[in-house]
């Protein structure tokens, strides 16, 4: 092959290469460097494993695990359920409008986070709408806010509405690419519409379902604005609101602790790749079924 | 060797994209120790790291002045950066060795944290002579508590504003309740001001944080003279001064008389609409800002007394300066504006008419410390200011302290829903001091 044909892929990706070198690879290398050692302004001094030793001496820490987990399992079920169900509407062809509706469910994804909590916290105040709208049907003022059982549920509707969209836009380029046939025959076979997605759209969504699922996961051990701005960087009602990324932020910027930061930081990449790989496991081990 | 080849390429590519990130500003090689005896910049740009709004007004207001005076350039390019993120923002710089704004406006809450990990990063006013020849006008609480936390012991800021805590209150709610609000001794006094008001006006006598009252723990604290953290930088949540505080929130609660605010959002809609705000003196400017159509209704006086016969300090919250980075590019011009601003009478003066306390003594004495605000039903405000400026307790900022209100507010919370104040103080404090190595007391 000649010499230049076989350069030029290297030549495409090297931009690409070069970008994820500077951005990802170099602050990843040194936030793992930074995690063994603890820095005071220009001294960097090796204390091995003392940050990591000092994350689990505090029992927040373990909280703030333990409050990313609720999450999760109170948001990603809903999240994926309800991004399937809005993709099969989508995926309609008799639905009019489809480019408005896509606009619409994904609009939520490209909102500030910051204007989504704010606006959100003005329907959960005391009075607000939410419960002015329970109080037509004669219920009690629910403590949005101030009670921790219904703070995680407020802090689940916003991240549920706020991550609808972009699954939903996935799952409906995952319908788009099956096959129409698939679905004909199945008419022909006096297939329900029930059956069709059980036995069709959901095994071929499969693949989309898994990525999701990870992606949904990575993003929910991620969590930060939003309980930071909901309860204004404190842990709210029994500390609910203290989740790894507020103790992240808290350590960096308010404790300028660069050492312990990293290494919580890199205590969420290792729980990222563990859930993703026992998700890639349970996955494939269904395909294999 | 081709594979080789291309990753020489790539290297060296990266090499001058590096050093192209890393190119720096030239920065101000002058000593700071001679910033007063060099000549004056007659020209520069300064770069300014602050919050867009009254602070920022008032500087190019004193930018104004100076170039009148001096006959210099001096601009101002100012970035807005809320108070709140000039951690976020400076910290990059620092650990990168970047070099840093002329001028930064940081909440004496937040300095400690920079300071301590990089204490070389601004201007030390007490080695280059500044604290020298400012330290006599500015008030000693605001200077002792910027040093208590700082490096040596060292002043590295210059101070803006006081944070003195003051007593809002609605002048015609107590006088509907028949009450002289400004009579009121102590806190058993004033909840009980609260039971008539409530019942003649239906309007709550304060609002509390649903999710654990702290701000008023603190300040009833404070008023014992205990600081949430000590000079030694010990937390003093489990001791007698903490109870104390909590059992008169106690009384307010059981009292009947307050309201309930569960986020920020709420926040000053629920003070705006209660008969007393404990707060902060910068509340002075923004409440005629923010309430207009309670222009005259609202007075203010120092905070009831911690008791019938203990009045107790005054309490502190709250407080920002202004930095100089030690490296900024054009760092002896921003001192000799700083010095001016300081000093300048016109400009302590603007600072008042703006709305907030300066950290000058003088300043209060002038016409301008005795001017009328009509919001305040034309109260001489700064008379107030003053009066808790002279007996103010010093606070001590270290980078944990937002943190130990936070396991307060936990402890507080857990205190209102489950019982047993010395359990949940204990819990909390002893989980304050495994995370961050302290000593609670």
């Amino acid at each position: 092959m000649d010499k230049s044909i076989r350069k030029t892929p290297y030549l495409f990706l090297s931009p690409f290469l070069l970008l994820f070198v500077l951005t990802i690879l170099i602050p990843i290398i040194i936030s793992l460097f930074f995690s063994f050692m603890s820095i005071q302004g220009d001294s960097i001094t090796f204390v091995g494993l003392a940050n990591f030793k000092a994350l689990f001496r505090d029992p927040m820490f373990l909280q703030s695990y333990l409050n990313v987990l609720i999450i999760m399992v109170g948001t990603i079920p809903f999240i994926i359920l309800l991004a399937i169900f809005f993709a099969v509407l989508l995926n309609n062809p008799t639905i009019k409008g489809q480019g408005f509706f896509k606009t619409v469910y994904y609009l939520p994804t490209v909102t500030s986070l910051v204007a989504v909590a704010s606006v959100f916290m003005t329907f959960y105040n005391p009075m607000g709408i939410i419960n002015s709208f329970l109080h037509l049907f004669g219920a009690g003022p629910v403590p949005w806010l101030s009670d921790p059982f219904w703070g995680r549920i407020a802090m689940f509707i916003v991240i549920i509405w706020q991550g609808v969209g972009y699954y939903t836009i996935l799952f409906l380029g995952g319908l788009q690419g099956v096959d129409k046939e698939i679905y004909e025959s199945a008419d022909i076979d006096g297939a329900s519409a029930w059956v069709k997605f059980f036995h069709i759209t959901v095994p071929l969504l499969k693949p989309v379902i898994l990525l999701s699922t990870v992606l949904a996961t990575i993003n929910g051990l991620n969590t930060f604005e939003i309980p930071n701005i909901m309860y204004s960087n404190t842990y709210g009602p029994g500390s609910i609101a203290l989740t790894v990324g507020v103790n992240l932020y808290k350590t960096s910027f308010e404790m300028i602790d660069f050492g312990k930061a990293s290494a919580i930081a890199w205590s969420m990449v290792l729980v990222s790749a563990i859930l993703s790989f026992i998700q890639f496991k349970v996955g494939k081990k269904d395909e294999t079924k | 060797m081709k594979k080789k080849g291309f990753l020489g390429l790539t290297i060296a590519a990266l090499v001058l994209v590096l050093g192209g990130c890393g190119k720096k500003e030239a920065s101000d090689k002058s000593s700071s120790s001679n910033f007063s005896t060099a000549a004056r910049v007659k020209n520069a740009d300064l770069k300014v790291y602050a919050p867009k709004g009254k602070n920022t007004d008032w500087l190019n207001g004193v930018v104004d002045r100076y170039n009148k005076k001096y006959d210099t350039k001096i601009n101002l390019k100012t970035t807005d950066v809320a108070p709140t993120a000039i951690t976020q923002k400076l910290t990059p710089l620092l650990v990168g060795h970047e070099v840093l704004p002329d001028i930064s406006f940081i909440q004496d809450s937040d300095i400690t944290g920079i300071l301590k990990k990089f204490p070389k990063s601004f201007e030390n006013l007490t080695s280059n002579g500044m604290e020298n020849q400012i330290g006599k006008l500015i008030y000693s609480t605001k200077t002792s508590s910027l040093k208590a936390t700082a490096p040596n012991h060292d002043l590295f800021g210059v101070p803006q504003d006081l944070g003195m805590v003051t007593m809002f209150y609605r002048h015609d709610i107590f006088e509907k309740a028949g009450i002289d609000a400004a009579k009121i001794k102590d806190w058993d006094e004033l909840i009980a001001a609260g039971k008539i008001i409530k019942r003649k006006t239906g309007k709550s006598l304060l609002a509390l944080d649903a999710n654990g009252e702290t701000s008023l723990v603190t300040i009833i604290m404070q008023q014992q003279n205990v600081p949430l953290i000590d000079k030694k930088g010990n937390v003093n949540m489990t001791g007698t001064a903490t109870k104390n505080a909590i059992k008169i929130v106690d009384k307010l609660k059981k009292s009947g008389t307050v309201s309930y605010y569960s986020s920020d959002k709420d926040r000053y809609p629920m003070f705006q609409d209660s008969a007393v705000i404990i707060e902060g003196t910068w509340l002075a400017g923004n409440m005629t800002v923010n309430y207009p159509k309670q222009s005259g209704l609202w007075r203010m006086r120092t905070i009831v007394g911690y008791s019938a016969d203990d009045q107790g300090k005054n309490p502190v919250n709250g407080g920002s300066s202004w930095y100089v980075g030690a490296n900024s590019k054009n760092k002896t011009a921003a001192l000799q504006l700083l010095k001016f601003a300081i000093t300048d009478k016109a400009s302590q003066a603007d600072l008042l008419a703006r709305g907030s306390a300066a950290a000058t003594k003088s300043t209060y004495d002038s016409k301008a410390g005795k001017a009328e605000y009509p919001f305040f039903g034309n109260q001489k405000i700064f008379d107030v200011i003053k009066q808790a400026g002279n007996n103010a307790i010093v606070v001590y900022q270290y980078p944990y302290a937002s943190d130990a209100n936070n396991y307060l507010k936990m402890a507080v919370y857990d205190y209102w829903k489950k019982g047993d104040l010395n359990a949940q103080l204990k819990k909390n404090s002893e989980q304050l001091a495994q995370k961050y190595n302290v000593k609670v007391n």
